[in-house]
């Protein structure tokens, strides 16, 4: 048993893996202050963050949502399986 | 539909198979995980923006997301470099869309907002398809809901629907027609995954209210759902990753554990 490296966070968890035997999941970053999506490819894990669209960065600003959670999302299955359940 | 964590505690290896583990929600039983009680700082709703990848595929694309403390969550398919927003089916309020499952076509399955309802959806890479709901009421399922959690490679997708009646029944979806499976007795089931023999897991209440595993295999009457047990306590739950099915309960004494359930080529009688 390998242990998968961090983002530089307390915590990292997995929830799925390839034939290649890529794993993915989601990760704390340094300081424990965000959850970030990781790939980890066999030898490296790459921060989906920095995949993502700037356009998408530019939609997290929480000021500019409401508070209503009309269709919540709960974590379910796996640390980092994020399902919308009913 | 709501805000609500659940207490999820470790990742296990079956051969090329990935099983994950859950909790009930109430604080009992997620205390009761001694051994991998999740920590506060764990919750998403103390961060203000969290990412993840819920799934991958043998080419390395991904099923990803990201999740807002204040309301909202977005979806993505991903490769190594760059990610392609998935579209919602339309909503009017704050939307937040999963995608929870990809198959080896690239195909991803999650659950969007849509009107003033949830419905589970297929994304080809370009366009999310509604997949729609059960077929009953007064408009044929036009007011009702349904979320999708797993695909396989036949391009099948499980999930759970609404009835008329209220309780979500789980279903199997191909080519437009959606099939409610029964239940363990209960009046509720919900399905998670599939394998590329049709074979399905998933969870269901009894009718003593409990909630327990099930395997229903491919070709069998519809409401004939196999109780995978517990493991001597009073939860389970299964998943499906490929050939192999696992599934997780908990133990008489609270601690959670997992076994493997039958493989499609082992399974029950």
């Amino acid at each position: 048993m390998k242990a998968l490296p961090t983002l530089g966070g307390s915590y990292a968890c997995a929830s799925d893996i390839n034939v290649n035997g890529w794993i993915v999941g989601s990760a704390l970053i340094a300081g424990d202050v965000e959850w970030h999506g990781f790939l980890y490819d066999g030898t490296q894990m790459i921060d989906l963050n920095d995949t993502l669209p700037d356009e998408v960065r530019a939609r997290w600003t929480p000021s500019a949502l409401g508070s209503d959670l009309p269709h919540g999302v709960r974590r379910r299955t796996g640390v980092c399986r994020v399902s919308v359940d009913p | 539909m709501k805000l609500s964590s659940a207490a999820v505690h470790r990742l296990a290896w079956l051969g090329l198979t990935a099983s994950l583990a859950t909790a009930p929600l109430d604080a009992g039983a997620q205390t009761a995980f001694k051994l991998h009680q999740v920590p506060p700082f764990m919750d998403l709703q103390n961060y203000t923006v969290s990412t993840f990848a819920n799934a991958i595929n043998r080419n390395g694309l991904m099923a990803s997301g990201l999740y807002q403390q204040l309301g909202g969550g977005t979806s993505f398919r991903c490769d190594k470099t760059s990610c392609v927003d998935i579209p919602e089916l339309g909503s009017q309020h704050h939307s937040s869309t999963s995608a929870e499952g990809i198959n080896n076509a690239g195909y991803v399955v999650g659950t969007s907002p849509y009107e003033f309802m949830s419905r589970g959806y297929l994304f080809d890479g370009s366009t999310s398809k509604n997949l729609g709901a059960f077929s009953e009421g007064v408009c044929q399922g036009c007011n009702l809901s349904s979320v999708a959690h797993g695909i396989n490679n036949l391009g099948q997708v499980v999930g759970a629907g609404e009835t008329v009646d209220g309780p979500y029944r789980a279903f199997i979806w191909q080519g437009g027609t959606m099939t409610k499976l029964g239940t363990l007795g209960g009046d509720s089931s919900e399905a998670r995954g599939i394998n590329d023999r049709g074979d399905v897991v998933g969870e269901s209440t009894l009718a003593d209210g409990t909630t327990h595993a099930f395997f229903y295999r491919r070709g069998h009457e519809l409401d004939d759902l196999r109780d995978l047990g517990t493991l001597g306590g009073s939860w389970s739950a299964g998943l499906c990753r490929q050939r192999s099915a696992a599934g997780d309960g908990l133990l008489d004494d609270g601690r959670g554990a997992r076994r493997r359930l039958p493989s499609s080529t082992t399974a029950p009688a």
